[in-house]
């Protein structure tokens, strides 16, 4: 024998269950018989003349997005939809309201004629709504076999919206000296024998005219992909920049991308004596190490510049012997300003 | 339906038995090294702030809920409170040290507690904000609102590092420092919820994970 049930939550914003318990050894006994079969659900949300009325899967998808959106309300990262058009959606409107967004198929009595019912609720009205949920959530007397799951949203399933820059200050003080930047220089860092070949490169450049311009002279590149607009020098012996396999996936270069800022930021430590912004494009290997960089600008390949940028001593050497032109990486813009600004961009859509 | 539903503590944090017992509801997130994110590190220092602007006492408030939550083995005194608060690298004296996962666990712990105790006025803050919103009010038009917004502004200003590009686009504009402090007042009053602690936990760490 069933015997009926109904279990309410919340205050402001209420869930009302109405169910049957199944469980015969229940009664009689003085602990609440667990609601396990759900007839009906009624939603009254704040501010709404009537509930909204559903069976189990209204209570299912409103559960899923209420709160998957508290978690998105709480960090700021958004969620990609599944499905294309969810059946009970929750999106910001603007900064201060949220709109809940339920199909009518979820909705009782039925009708194809129906709208999407819409409603907008304020921050507090959407945590009332949090609270009803997460209530019955926490009785485990009412539908036990749902439960919620909090769990951190995956890299993948995140719609990340940065910043359009990312910048930072560098630990960096003191006064900065007058230093005019001149040479022409152009770092990569090539296996097998970085260091030695580091070393020639150094001396190499120093060799170069010291005219404020790029060199005529020097080995022209094979090949400026887009969006490449880098004008020096460019003997690229393993030709990572020219023919490397570049790392596209959004959530890669994001990740690539907060280890190369903190690689770099941390790694700043000189006051600079610039006092023109240093400008280059480097490459990260899917560890996020450091595989090459090279100057954009005139001043970003002054030699005295480049020392007190970190990206020397960041350099990895590869550990495989002979140059590799397949080397996945991820390549951004690293702008190191004169007021000790670190800026960090993805090379691609970069505004170079 | 997503179908994997379940609210249980985690079992890999019971594991440990040097976790204090409040924290075990907080499962370790499946990240690379076992350090807070940059987000996450800002995220919590700034609840924080959100909250002594709140409260008059709340920098003694988080000590005294360090002890209330017996959570000392891990926050040992007030200068390393001060270190943990300061890997938010907005910060003027940001510390280069990371924040460790039972560190970051145990200032989740602290905020959501605090809020709890704080939720009556977070609530009537948020209302009172709604309210002049719909009639196109400024939080000036509130007391208490307006206090909370300037001490909040202050904070702001006298703690993060003007010299960052991302703090002097707030500081140089009340409007962005009211929204921030606004949205931390909102994410509060998620914080208080039943399962606020869970669900800020697990906030720290969106879009950081595999």
């Amino acid at each position: 024998m069933n015997i009926q049930i109904q279990r309410r939550y919340g205050s402001n914003c209420t869930l009302t269950l109405d169910g049957l318990s199944d469980r015969l050894s229940s009664l009689g006994s003085s602990d609440r018989p667990p609601l396990s079969i759900l007839l009906n659900v009624a939603c009254q949300l704040p501010g709404q003349a009537s509930p909204l009325l559903g069976g189990r899967d209204l209570l299912e998808h409103l559960v899923v997005a209420v709160s998957s959106y508290a978690q998105r309300y709480l960090s700021g990262v958004p969620v990609q939809h599944h499905q294309q058009t969810p059946l009970v959606s929750i999106d910001p409107i603007g900064t201060k309201a949220h709109r809940l967004a339920i199909q009518p198929i979820l909705l009782q009595p039925y009708q194809p004629s129906t709208p999407l019912l819409e409603v907008e609720l304020n921050t507090t009205q959407l945590f009332e709504l949090v609270e009803a949920v997460d209530q019955f959530l926490q009785d485990n007397q009412t539908l036990p076999d749902l439960a919620l799951q909090v769990t951190p949203v995956s890299r993948r399933e995140a719609v990340i919206h940065r910043p359009i820059t990312r910048q930072i200050v560098a630990f960096v003080s003191g006064l900065s000296t007058l230093a005019i930047a001149a040479t022409v220089l152009f770092f990569f860092i090539p296996a097998p024998k970085p260091i030695e070949n580091l070393g020639q490169k150094i001396t190499t450049a120093n060799n170069l005219p010291i005219n404020g311009t790029s060199p005529t002279n020097s080995p022209s590149p094979q090949s400026t992909p887009s969006p490449s607009p880098v004008t020096t020098a460019s003997s690229d012996p393993s030709g990572i920049f020219e023919t490397g396999t570049e790392i596209s996936e959004p959530q890669e270069v994001e990740r690539l991308w907060d280890i190369v800022f903190d690689n770099i930021n941390r790694g700043w430590r000189i006051t600079p004596t610039f006092e023109e912004e240093l400008v280059y494009r480097v490459a990260v290997g899917s560890d996020g190490a450091l595989l090459g960089f090279k100057g954009v600008n005139a001043a970003a390949e002054n030699e005295t510049y480049i020392k007190e940028t970190p990206l020397l001593d960041l350099l990895k050497i590869p550990p495989t012997g002979g140059t590799n032109p397949e080397i996945v990486n991820a390549q951004f813009k690293v702008v190191f300003k004169p007021s000790g600004v670190l800026e960090i961009n993805p090379w691609r859509g970069s505004a170079q | 339906m997503n179908a994997s539903v379940s609210i249980t503590p985690s079992s890999t944090a019971l594991t440990d038995s040097q976790t204090p017992l409040i924290l075990r509801s907080l499962p370790n997130p499946p990240l690379a090294e076992d350090v807070c994110p940059r987000r996450a590190r800002q995220q919590l220092d700034l609840l924080l702030l959100a909250i002594e602007a709140l409260d008059l006492n709340g920098s003694e408030a988080i000590l005294t809920m360090v002890k209330e939550l017996e959570l000392t083995t891990i926050i040992k005194h007030r200068v390393y409170l001060w270190q943990l608060r300061n890997s938010n690298p907005l910060r003027r004296y940001t510390q280069r040290q990371p924040l460790s996962l039972v560190e970051a666990k145990a200032m989740v712990a602290i905020t959501c507690y605090l809020a709890r105790r704080l939720t009556v006025v977070i609530r009537q803050l948020l209302f009172a904000y709604e309210h002049l919103q719909n009639k196109q009010l400024s939080p000036e038009h509130h007391f208490r609102l307006a206090v909370y917004l300037d001490r909040f502004r202050a904070h702001f200003r006298s703690r993060m590092n003007p010299k960052r590009a991302v703090v002097a686009s707030y500081t140089a504009d009340d409007q962005k420092l009211n929204d921030l402090a606004i949205r931390l007042l909102g994410q509060l009053l998620f914080c208080t919820g039943i399962f606020g602690m869970q669900r800020l936990w697990a906030s720290l760490f969106d879009g950081e994970v595999k």
